[in-house]
């Protein structure tokens, strides 16, 4: 008798690799082929993934179509299956198995929009923060503000691409036109996407104030991301920077460093 | 990434008892829907795995719950792998239940994960000792860690295995008798297995143990050609067959009237689809509830 550990080891392999013969003997045929009862078990698992990875990359469904996206997808689950029973977190790394794929080698936006539209899924199931309300940064003493280092909340995601995805996504959302020439040469795009409410936003930044927006993120004091910002940008208006940041909510927090 | 929302702010729900009515299974699809238009149906369930990241899906769940009682369905625990319980898994799992209240917590009698890697699928268990020992002793550590009862629910299946030695109804009525733990079943799951095994599904409907039995699941599948036997899917894309509204009476004919989950999962229809199916169930339930009370009279 097969022991369970086995026969579920024997039968993972069968459903991720086709490799159905050591599971003849343990089978009951009645009717059907054993191997083609295990192909019930190879449908499932490959249409409920492939459909998981079509709601978290339905863009690069639609530039792909449908089919295609079918095959890639399939191509992706052999060699990453998941690792974990949370389909929200599964497709992290899809962007980069697209990057390798060869046959969308031309195609070389593709993996930042799957890039792109993983930052938007993992805003969208990340946890909700409050938001800082301006009137505590504005009752802070000027003196101080060098110091202040600011909390951005989960779902903020800063997002750079060499090619103007943020359009090619959003001639491909419910109502967006189609026809739209994006001409591919026209310049790339730098963001900082989040979730305010229950909306995810997109904010288009410049390169400096992707530095800026950037090093905040990351818990850098306002000193230090002004001087990165200031570094590409010596013209960089960093109170214009700020208030837009505050007025729409960037932050979620800030912390005093100075004290 | 910080804790998981669930695993923050205070309980804001009472643990609000599922009635024996007619439920729906709660989909992203409907989440607008269900809030704008407040069906009346008795009680809402949703997949778990669904909800641990918080987050929007998680903020639309929270405002339904306001106005529903609610059951959380796992769909990934795989109780039955020969192997360690995920505790992350398990954690996330009581975070949300402390977060919601849902009156009822339930998993499959199946598995989904081997070697590290999850099929995305409930899977059978061969219905052997070995088996049983390694999904009560599953049930028994989910118990413990999430100091409450969970229900188990019944299988589908498209293959059997030749070295199971409990009849499949014996098997899961056994692990409730073992652990304590509730039965969920799901009368789909049962014709659909009747039919591709060719056992009794009224013998199955007998073999539950009616103080088990705290919830039942009604859905739709689909029948494929496979050479010149049929094989019938339980892909919970369609509406309720005729034969399951049967078994389902005479489910409820032995069980008394018990909460009633309407699932639909495939081809998701429009919601008052669902509204209806559960109308229809609900009437099923008032018959009989009326039963049982001339029986008591």
């Amino acid at each position: 008798m097969l022991p369970l550990r086995d026969l579920q080891g024997a039968m993972a392999a069968s459903v991720l690799r086709g490799a159905d013969a050591p599971l003849a003997p343990v089978v009951r045929a009645d009717g059907i082929a054993f191997d083609g009862r295990l192909q019930v078990y190879r449908n499932n698992t490959f249409s409920s993934l492939t459909a998981a990875l079509k709601d978290s990359f339905p863009v690069v469904c639609q530039l792909v179509d449908e089919r295609f996206f079918g095959y890639a997808a399939r191509e992706y689950i052999l060699t990453n299956p998941p690792r974990a029973p949370r389909l929200a977190e599964y497709g992290g790394d899809f962007a980069e198995f697209l990057a390798g794929f060869e046959p969308v080698r031309h195609l070389s936006y593709l993996p930042d929009v799957a890039r792109l539209e993983w930052a938007i899924n993992t805003a969208y199931h990340a946890a909700d923060t409050p938001t800082l309300d301006p009137a505590r940064i504005a009752a802070v003493p000027q003196d101080r503000y060098p110091r202040l280092k600011f909390v951005a909340p989960p779902s903020a995601q800063l997002f750079a691409s060499e090619f103007p995805v943020d359009r090619i996504w959003q001639v491909h959302q419910p109502g967006g036109d189609l026809d739209t020439k994006i001409d591919l040469a026209s310049g790339g795009c730098r963001l900082l996407i989040d979730r305010h409410d229950q909306d995810i936003r997109f904010l288009t930044l410049d390169a400096a104030g992707f530095a800026l927006a950037a090093a905040l993120c990351e818990g850098a004091a306002l000193q230090d991301a002004y001087e990165k910002a200031a570094a590409i940008d010596g013209a960089f208006d960093l109170i214009a920077a700020l208030s837009t940041h505050l007025a729409r909510g960037t932050f979620a927090d800030f912390v005093d460093a100075t004290a | 990434m910080t804790a998981p929302a669930a695993a923050r702010g205070p309980a804001s729900h009472h643990a609000a008892p599922i009635p024996a009515r007619a439920g729906i299974g709660l989909r992203h699809q409907h989440y607008r829907a269900v809030l704008e238009s407040r069906p009346p149906v008795g009680w809402l369930e949703v997949h778990s795995e669904n909800y641990f990241g918080g987050g929007r899906p998680l903020a639309f769940l929270e405002a339904a719950r306001r106005h529903y009682p609610l059951s959380l369905h796992g769909v990934g625990l795989s109780l039955g792998t020969d192997g360690p319980l995920d505790r992350t898994h398990l954690a996330r799992i009581k975070a949300l239940i402390a977060r919601l209240q849902p009156d009822l917590v339930s998993e499959h009698v199946s598995w989904s994960i081997a070697g590290g890697v999850y099929l995305n699928d409930l899977l059978p268990l061969p219905y052997t000792e070995e088996a049983l020992g390694v999904i009560c002793g599953h049930v028994r550590e989910t118990q413990d860690f999430l100091g409450r009862q969970i229900l188990v629910e019944n299988p589908s299946s498209y293959l059997q295995f030749a070295h199971s030695t409990i009849p499949e109804w014996e098997f899961v009525a056994e692990i409730s008798r073992r652990t304590g733990c509730g039965l969920l079943f799901d009368v789909n799951n049962v014709y659909v297995s009747a039919c591709n095994h060719g056992f009794d599904a009224q013998a199955y409907v007998e073999a539950m143990p009616r103080a088990a039995v705290r919830e039942i699941h009604l859905a739709g599948h689909a029948v494929r050609e496979i050479g010149d036997a049929t094989l019938r899917i339980d892909d919970h894309g369609s509406a309720v067959c005729e034969a399951v509204w049967q078994l389902y009476a005479a489910a409820l004919r032995r069980l008394g009237p018990v909460p009633t989950l309407i699932e639909w999962d495939s081809n998701v229809p429009e919601l008052p689809v669902l509204v209806a199916e559960a109308a229809t169930a609900d009437r099923f339930l008032a018959q009989a509830a009326e039963a049982r009370d001339a029986a008591a009279a």
